[in-house]
């Protein structure tokens, strides 16, 4: 054999496409041959080289193709591609060379194991650096919306890999809304229950119909084929036991407290400016619910990357796409549940078209509760004068009383008063029966401490979408859809003086970051976070927690607590990892990235975050 | 390579653009990685990936599941791609092979890398990162570019050869430092 003839099989054996005994016959040549070996010792090296090279800059060509070809359909003339391009790609035109900065992303998500290792370094990112701001502030101005609704959902079962749906979504503000989903899905056999849904709300009745829950994998027996009827009346104003999905009309919580988005670019939809971000599911989990409120659904993984394309004047969601998330934790999640997602697919996609802002719904928008059904009272009674427990003396100037009342049952009577305008609102709940051993509301035992001016102590959690004052003969929640200044300050006129809460109550242990200290000395605080509120603290038995709150559900709790080892995991699937330098252990079922550093345990845990961002987080943590 | 579900693609071919965008999304990666190496030009290669999938729009209806998915797309990209590089050679009579580039002993080997791949031919090129960069077979990267199995497995093996004296050559220069 000759050196060219050994050196052309082992270049074929390398491609495993060489029969054994003749990758063999070509190896045993090479052993003794020093320029075989040479050439041989260079081949993994090579293709290590090509395949798997950085690629920093991936051009997104997605829009202007999609544009061609529907100027194509629209019955433009066009030419064969040598004689015209279909679009200036280099020109100035900003909208589409912003693009890339969403392919770099897609394309490492895409390519997968191919891009193994790509972008050591963050892309340059375009930021909308005033669309949280925008959204926030466009709530005022939505009246009324009306769309048409399609949603694609893939993988939701092996044997039903993609169902759709059309229908219809309305809205007048503010927080009237109807969605009405028909499945339009082609089911292998008889017995699979469409996932027809409808939620309507108006005024203080609501109701649902939709199949009765069931997980996908046991489908298609364990859904019984009558659909579920859920009516309820005597609705609390925005009451949170029976939410109206309002961020399906306009994202406000996915943006109050968010980071500046990237930016994917902008185009026109259906005849309307958008502009496109990108985001996570967690961050539009809101929205996400209130699509999928009731039926039977697809879950999302909390990293999956969206894409979300807004009307770039009235704000509200026309386009959003979500792909599978590209990291080792979410295949483990998918095995879990049993879902098969396709490195680059669209898991989900929803698209609103034919969208009218703020022009008059028609009469029967909402339809009424139908016959037949049996509604669950939910104990509001309208009195407009009788929530005068806690009345702010000051609200946003363009802000007009909402519906108001008392909720009785439960054993408290509680005052509700609201206030709206447009999509915005607030709500101001207040109580003098108040006897559990915690802050009125759902503050949780996490809060931040705040004084307000002339109204004495507050409590503050979510990061700031709500607030509590324990007062002398009075227990005050005041909650909303405006930022957490503007709730401060409406708590702040209620014309009560909130004390700090008892010792024995669940949130006495609420600290500030100097008492942290005292718990523990070389406290960590995470540096240059973008995207969160401050903390809320709490430091107890030489513990201290403390929990970050972001856009829509995005969110994360640190712990520090002194001691010198980690207590021996509770979950079988753990992973080694390394964090700031030292060997740390991952568990993915809580989200929990934990290490010891200077004599100290200290976890970082998300439902929501994955295990790259708490990376990112560990590693900016620095002394307080 | 992950292969699209057939789903997505007869959804694409009947005429939903959804799902047409879905597949622009997860191969334009590729196309445009693979174009790059064999145009060795990238506003040209973002040019032609943008050319390639309004060709896989209009024969999607064509493609008959024979082949995998990536071969045919990589056929398709690959004509397009050997039509601009007619085009460009009648715009630009002048153009000569690039020279071959010197190995450079330190940081960015990669980017000398693909300059090396840049002065193999056109043919060379094209099998040769059809099978080391993206994995193909030999037997589809033959369907891919129409030619016998043969004929990719001494292409790739030519380009091979030349790569690694190249290689070894810049590490000796390395050495002597």
């Amino acid at each position: 054999m000759t050196c060219d003839q050994a050196q052309s099989r082992l270049s074929a054996a390398f491609d495993g496409e060489l029969p054994a005994a003749e990758a063999e016959r070509a190896a045993a040549h090479a052993t003794g041959c020093q320029r075989c070996t040479a050439f041989s010792t260079q081949l993994p090296t090579l293709r290590r080289a090509l395949r798997y090279e950085v690629v920093e800059h991936v051009p997104d060509v997605a829009p202007a193709v999609l544009a061609t070809i529907a100027d194509q359909r629209r019955g433009r003339p066009w030419h064969a591609w040598r004689s015209t391009r279909a679009l200036p790609l280099h020109s100035a035109n900003a909208g589409w060379r912003s693009a890339p900065v969403a392919a770099a992303f897609v394309a490492a998500v895409v390519a997968g194991a191919l891009f193994v290792g790509v972008n050591p370094r963050q892309p340059v990112t375009v930021t909308a650096a005033t669309l949280p701001e925008r959204v926030v502030a466009a709530q005022t101005r939505l009246r009324t919306l009306s769309a048409t609704v399609t949603v694609v959902e893939r993988g939701w079962h092996p044997r039903v890999p993609l169902r759709r749906y059309s229908g219809q979504l309305r809205y007048g503000a503010p927080e009237s809304l109807a969605l009405d989903l028909r499945d339009a899905t082609n089911y292998p056999g008889g017995r699979w229950v469409p996932n027809d849904v409808t939620v309507v709300a108006d005024g203080d009745r609501s109701w649902s119909r939709g199949p009765v829950p069931c997980p996908s994998s046991p489908q298609p027996a364990c859904a019984p084929a009558r659909p579920r009827l859920d009516a309820l009346q005597g609705r609390e104003p925005f009451a949170e036991a029976a939410p109206v999905p309002l961020d399906l009309v306009l994202p406000v919580r996915s943006f109050t407290l968010a980071a500046n988005p990237p930016l994917l670019g902008s185009r026109r939809i259906d005849g309307r400016a958008a502009v496109g971000v990108r985001t996570t599911v967690a961050q539009v989990q809101p929205l996400l619910d209130g699509l999928r409120q009731v039926g039977n659904w697809r879950q999302l993984y909390p990293a999956d990357p969206v894409e979300l394309w807004l009307d770039d004047a009235a704000l509200v969601p026309l386009a959003l796409r979500v792909r599978p998330a590209a990291d080792a934790d979410r295949d483990w999640w998918a095995a879990r549940h049993g879902y098969r997602d396709a490195a680059g697919s669209t898991i989900l996609a929803v698209d609103l078209r034919h969208v009218a802002v703020n022009e008059p719904l028609g009469a029967g928008a909402f339809p009424p509760t139908p016959d037949g059904a049996e509604a669950r009272d939910a104990g509001f009674e309208a009195a407009a004068g009788s929530a005068g427990i806690a009345r702010p003396r000051w609200v946003p100037q363009s802000m007009r009383p909402h519906r108001a009342g008392v909720v009785t049952g439960g054993g408290t009577d509680i005052a509700v008063a609201t206030y709206s305008d447009g999509r915005a609102w607030i709500k101001v709940r207040a109580t003098r029966e108040w006897s559990g051993r915690r802050l009125f509301g759902d503050l949780g035992p996490l809060v931040r401490e705040v004084t307000l001016a002339g109204a004495g102590t507050a409590y503050v959690a979510e990061g700031g979408r709500r607030v509590a004052l324990h007062a002398a003969a009075v227990d005050v929640e005041v909650t909303g859809s405006l930022p957490a200044g503007v709730l401060r300050r409406v708590a702040g006129s209620l014309g009560v003086s909130g004390r700090p809460v008892p010792d024995n109550w669940a949130q006495a242990a609420t600290a500030t970051v100097r008492q942290a200290r005292l718990a523990v000395p070389r406290l960590l605080l995470p540096t240059d976070l973008d995207g969160f509120g401050r903390p809320a603290i709490r430091s107890r038995h030489g513990a201290v927690s403390m929990a970050y709150t972001g856009a829509g559900a995005r969110g994360f709790l640190l712990s520090q607590v002194r001691g010198p080892r980690l207590s021996p995991p509770l979950e079988p699937d753990v992973r080694g990892v390394r964090v700031r330098g030292v060997a740390g252990r991952y568990t993915p079922l809580p989200g929990e990235l934990e290490w010891v550093e200077a004599d100290c345990v200290i976890g970082l845990r998300s439902q929501t975050l994955s295990l790259a961002e708490l990376l990112v987080i560990a590693e900016s943590l620095a002394p307080a | 390579m992950q292969e699209p579900s057939p789903e997505v693609i007869r959804a694409a071919a009947a005429g939903d653009l959804g799902a047409f965008e879905d597949l622009v999304r997860a191969y334009q990666p590729h196309v445009w990685r693979f174009l790059r190496h064999l145009l060795a030009d990238e506003r040209l290669a973002e040019d032609v990936t943008q050319e390639t999938f309004l060709r896989v729009h209009r024969s999607l209806r064509t493609f008959g599941f024979r082949s995998k998915f990536s071969t045919w797309l990589f056929r398709i990209a690959r004509n397009a791609g050997i039509d601009a590089l007619r085009a460009r050679q009648r715009r630009d009579v002048a153009m000569r092979v690039l020279p071959v580039p010197r190995p450079v002993a330190d940081g960015s080997a990669s980017v000398e890398l693909t300059a090396a791949l840049a002065s193999l031919s056109t043919k060379l090129r094209e099998a040769f990162v059809l099978v080391e960069v993206f994995g193909l077979t030999y037997r589809e990267a033959g369907e891919a570019l129409g030619v016998p199995q043969g004929t990719v497995k001494s292409r790739v093996f030519t380009a091979r050869a030349r790569l690694v004296t190249w290689m070894v050559a810049g590490e000796e220069r390395t050495g002597d430092v």
